[in-house]
């Protein structure tokens, strides 16, 4: 495997044909471990794979960090014998200033909290207009404060204090 | 019933994009108006109402409100400025967002589709900035040619037009569950000076729009059109006029010079990148801090070869974007922030100049809520690992404020052309530095604190701190002076150097003051109005 990893023919060939199953779950288990949450499923974070991947057949730049960042991943090792989130985050906190680390995790991020299933899972409903917003539907339920005034102080603020420093320098 | 009456008068109203011009490109008699947000659109409607045609460049589209996103980033990608860019200086910005150190809208209408509408005023002292602080090392800082009472009745009348909350009799909005927080909070420290604004949305029916549905996307649009822009007021009044010729989806690439050294018109680029010329009596840019600087340097000519205007060497110079920064809040108890108009809270007790704090200037704490996609990208930039993906499990628990304080002008502050980038059009693009003044970190370091305080206070149980967003309040990069060496228009935004060119939105401010910037553009842009009228009736212009 390591060395099939350096192969510069199957290099070639992945460059060429896109990226195997092996490698969408290498990375969808590194976006898992740059935002982990052990209760979300695997599927958003196969999403987000998916939406990189595409990008990246726009994209060569993208689609070369990919494939360095992958082969960087097996060389250390990581992947061999099953995979501890604790060594990849290491890993990942030693390239975190390389040009893998910064283009997949800017994107993951982006796509990630824009998964629908993962607002599902935070508990963020995304548009209201439709239900008429939350006029009606709890804008000001919460209870555990209690309710504060709306309008203005009526007196005026002091919007200068007076610099007792300065003006003793001014009266120097 | 009030809203069959709104929806009616707004039909009414608005007559959708214009499909053709009205005027000839060759009418030496129109004024030409660059922009249409807040700035542009008011100059526009008001010029019309004194009979004056005009020809209104929007390099933007038309977008109807019914077909505005309720989904952040959808939303961005619609509506924004995504021309490239470049960032340098020390400000983080130029670090997390190098090739989008600002924020603007690029649609009719302008950044006002994007603005969340907190009006407050200058205050007295603001305008004496130099006055009041005295000298400040590494700054620019000048007073204002104007004082306040030359902006009361602009002030006034923006006021009217954007039917702020709490002023001129229009009543408060309610308080959602992250004003309650912050509110509070407020409270509890001592603060007495905290209100739902002033605020640009409607609370009840006003001038055709209809009270808030508290729906949450006023910043992406606002689909109700309970938020004012332009786009649901000055402009369809503009286009009703029938004195109003709107070019959207041209971009104005140049402003041209007669022998007579005064302005004849400008080129533009459509949307198909084919330039065509415009002739004009007058003209007033009004394209944002950024865009406008960006175009006058692009306007050189023998005898403006720094740029138009620009003999003071000041175009572009003094670039401000306002102190800011984040601070997070997360509660064992739901707020759920992102219910209601996302800003609809301010609180001005930090507003006073109190230089015992350590800086001078002051700064607003100002309620924020955001999408969980913008939360994810704003809350740490850059951020990764368990603590950052626990803070997003806890977006329904957090509650926000954003600070808005004076920043210091700056000459090495500026806006530059790029020798080398160019943008879609082959023009070279803005490069804005920035370096943040010692002034400017003491403010945003107090204001941590400060809000730290405030929501320990309400039983915070984790607060983080973040940089600044991408800078939505661009000012000061042509600003006004009495004199020609100092700056670049006088005290009604007309450019020193010619005579017949008017510059109409933040650029001119010589100082940041620590207000949110638009209804203070909007009043200088009223008393500029009034003066070009004086001045056409006159025969001067
Ligand atoms: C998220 C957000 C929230 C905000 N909230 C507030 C708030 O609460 N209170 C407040 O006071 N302010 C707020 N602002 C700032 C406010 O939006 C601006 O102050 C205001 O829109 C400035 O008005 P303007 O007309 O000068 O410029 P803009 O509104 O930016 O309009 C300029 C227009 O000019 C067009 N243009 C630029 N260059 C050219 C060219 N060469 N040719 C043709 N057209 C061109 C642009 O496409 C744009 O439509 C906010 C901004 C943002 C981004």
């Amino acid at each position: 495997m390591l060395s099939d990893s350096l192969d510069p023919h199957r290099e070639a060939l992945r460059r060429q044909s896109g990226f195997d199953s092996e490698d969408r779950e290498t990375l969808m288990i590194v976006a898992r471990s740059m935002y982990p949450h052990d209760r979300l499923s695997d599927d958003p974070y196969r999403r987000v794979v998916d939406a990189i991947l595409d990008e990246g057949e726009r994209d060569a730049e993208l689609t070369d960090a990919l494939l360095d960042g992958l082969s960087e991943l097996r060389r250390a090792g990581l992947f061999t014998l099953g995979w501890r989130e604790n060594d990849i985050v290491d890993h990942l906190k030693s390239i975190a200033a390389g040009p893998f680390f910064t283009a997949f995790r800017s994107r993951v991020v982006w796509h990630l909290y824009n998964d629908h299933e993962v607002w599902e899972f935070i508990g963020y409903p995304g548009e209201s207009f439709s239900q008429g917003g939350y006029l009606h539907r709890g804008f000001d339920d919460l209870d555990w404060l209690p309710s504060p005034r709306v309008t203005e102080n009526a007196e005026p603020m002091l919007e200068v204090v007076a610099d007792l420093e300065q003006e003793e320098d001014a009266s120097r | 019933m009030m809203k069959r009456n709104t929806d009616e008068l707004w039909n009414e109203a608005s007559r959708g994009e214009p499909e053709s011009p009205l005027f000839d490109s060759n009418d030496v008699d129109v004024a030409v108006v660059i922009g249409t947000g807040p700035a542009g659109a008011t100059l526009a409607l008001e010029l019309a109402r004194a009979g004056q045609r005009v020809v209104l460049f929007e390099a933007g589209p038309w977008i109807d409100p019914a077909s505005f996103i309720n989904d952040d980033r959808a939303a961005f990608e619609q509506m924004s400025w995504t021309d490239p860019r470049e960032a340098t200086g020390t400000w983080q910005l130029a670090r997390d967002f190098p090739g989008s150190p600002a924020w603007m809208g690029k649609l009719v209408g302008g950044t006002a589709n994007l603005w969340t509408g907190l009006t407050p005023r200058f205050k007295a002292h603001e305008l004496r900035a130099s006055e009041t602080y005295g000298r400040i090392p590494d700054s620019t800082l000048i007073d204002w040619p104007i004082g306040l009472n030359d902006l009361e009745n602009g002030y006034d009348q923006a006021e009217r037009a954007v039917g702020a909350t709490h002023r001129q009799g229009r009543p408060p909005l309610p308080a959602n569950n992250n004003y309650k927080v912050v509110a509070n909070g407020a409270a509890r420290i001592g603060y007495t000076h905290y209100a739902t604004g002033p605020y640009a949305v409607n609370a009840e029916p006003y001038d055709c729009r209809p009270a808030t549905i508290q729906d949450g996307f006023a910043s992406q649009g606002d689909k109700q059109r309970s938020k004012w822009t332009p786009l649901v007021s000055e402009i369809p009044r503009a286009l009703a006029s029938g004195l109003v010729d709107l070019r959207t989806r041209c971009h104005v690439t140049r402003i041209t010079l007669g022998a007579n050294g005064r302005a004849d018109g400008v080129v533009f680029a459509d949307a198909d990148g084919i330039l065509h010329r415009q002739r004009a009596r007058f003209i007033s840019v009004a394209c944002n801090a950024i865009e406008t600087a960006r175009l006058l340097l692009l306007s050189s000519t023998a005898g403006h070869q720094n740029g138009l205007a620009n003999g003071s060497d000041q175009v572009g110079r003094n670039y401000m974007r306002h102190t800011s920064g984040v601070i997070y809040a997360e509660f064992e108890q739901p707020v759920h922030m992102y219910r209601g108009e996302p800003m609809a809270g301010l609180i001005a007790d930090e507003s006073r100049h109190d230089p015992s704090r350590g800086f001078v200037g002051g700064y607003y704490f100002e309620m924020i809520s955001q999408g969980l996609a913008s939360f994810s990208q704003f809350n740490e930039p850059g951020g990764w690992g368990v603590e950052f993906a626990s803070r997003m499990e806890a977006y329904t628990r957090t509650s926000a404020l954003w600070i808005c304080g004076e920043d210091l002008p700056q000459a090495t502050n500026r806006v530059t052309l790029s020798d080398s980038a160019t943008d879609a059009l082959g023009l070279p693009v803005p490069v804005v530095h920035y370096d943040d003044h010692s002034n400017d970190i003491a403010m945003r370091m107090h204001a941590y604190d400060r809000a730290e305080e405030l929501f320990s206070a309400v039983g915070a149980v984790r607060i983080t701190t973040a940089p600044p967003l991408p800078s939505g309040h661009n000012l000061g990069t042509a600003r006004m002076s009495l004199d020609a060496e100092s700056g670049v228009v006088d005290p009604y935004g007309r450019a020193h150097e010619v005579d017949n060119l008017f510059i109409s939105d933040g650029s001119v401010f010589p100082t940041s003051g620590a207000a949110n910037p638009t209804l203070t553009i909007m009043s200088l842009v009223y008393r500029q109005a009034a003066h070009i009228i004086g001045a056409l009736r006159s025969g001067e212009l």
